[in-house]
């Protein structure tokens, strides 16, 4: 799964440790997103898309996706 | 920038464990102390009961007692880590869990066909022993896999 959460994250200038604050998750969890080499859960996906005040289509896409 | 980490090796594990959470850090440090104190519990009473040091009695109950409590105590501490943690560092603690486990079912299966066939003669302890190795590769390779 392919997500925009760099591009967003780089649009407010926060680093990863700002970001995993937010969530509340570790900034481990944070990179591994970005980089694509974890799937977040359902609740934690929502709770990305409620910080950035977007849909969670609109921030994690298939691979088949565009 | 901190971005884009591809660490390999122990510097990757070592990331792992300084991203932990503040709460996740809490749990495991309550975890590992109750840890702590069961291994010495543990110990010391092996010691005096097979020194004979403590004949009977109620010394004897509490040296079976206090180690067990404590190994409650510590499997219970260890569920609410599991339980509270960042859902990153939960995936990798299972799998290493998953790993672990599945390294002590092979062991005692295979060494008891060994020992059926008399071939050797291993310690249950031996067979914790791989656990826990198993267990912390799988924590190195969890860690590693996802920096």
């Amino acid at each position: 799964m392919k997500n925009r959460l760099k591009v967003l994250r780089a649009e407010r200038d926060w680093t990863q440790a700002r970001l995993a604050d937010e969530l509340e998750v570790s900034r481990q969890t944070v990179n591994a997103i970005e980089t694509g080499k974890y799937d977040p859960s359902l609740p934690l996906a929502f709770r990305i898309a409620g910080l950035f005040g977007q849909s969670i289509e609109e921030i994690f896409h298939s691979d088949g996706e565009r | 920038m901190e971005e884009a980490h591809t660490e390999s090796s122990w510097r990757s594990y070592l990331n792992h464990c300084r991203s932990m959470t503040e709460r996740d850090r809490r749990n495991a440090r309550i975890a590992n102390w109750v840890l702590a104190a069961w291994a010495l519990a543990f110990l010391s009473a092996t010691y005096a009961l097979r020194r004979d040091l403590i004949d009977g009695g109620a010394l004897a109950v509490t040296a079976v007692v206090v180690p067990t409590a404590l190994g409650i105590f510590a499997a219970l501490a260890f569920g609410r880590f599991l339980r509270q943690a960042d859902e990153l560092h939960r995936k990798i603690q299972l799998q290493a869990l998953a790993l672990g486990f599945g390294a002590g079912f092979v062991t005692t299966f295979t060494v008891s066909l060994l020992e059926a066939a008399g071939w050797v003669v291993i310690d249950t302890g031996d067979v914790f022993l791989v656990m826990a190795i198993f267990y912390l590769f799988g924590m190195w390779l969890g860690a590693r896999r996802y920096a």
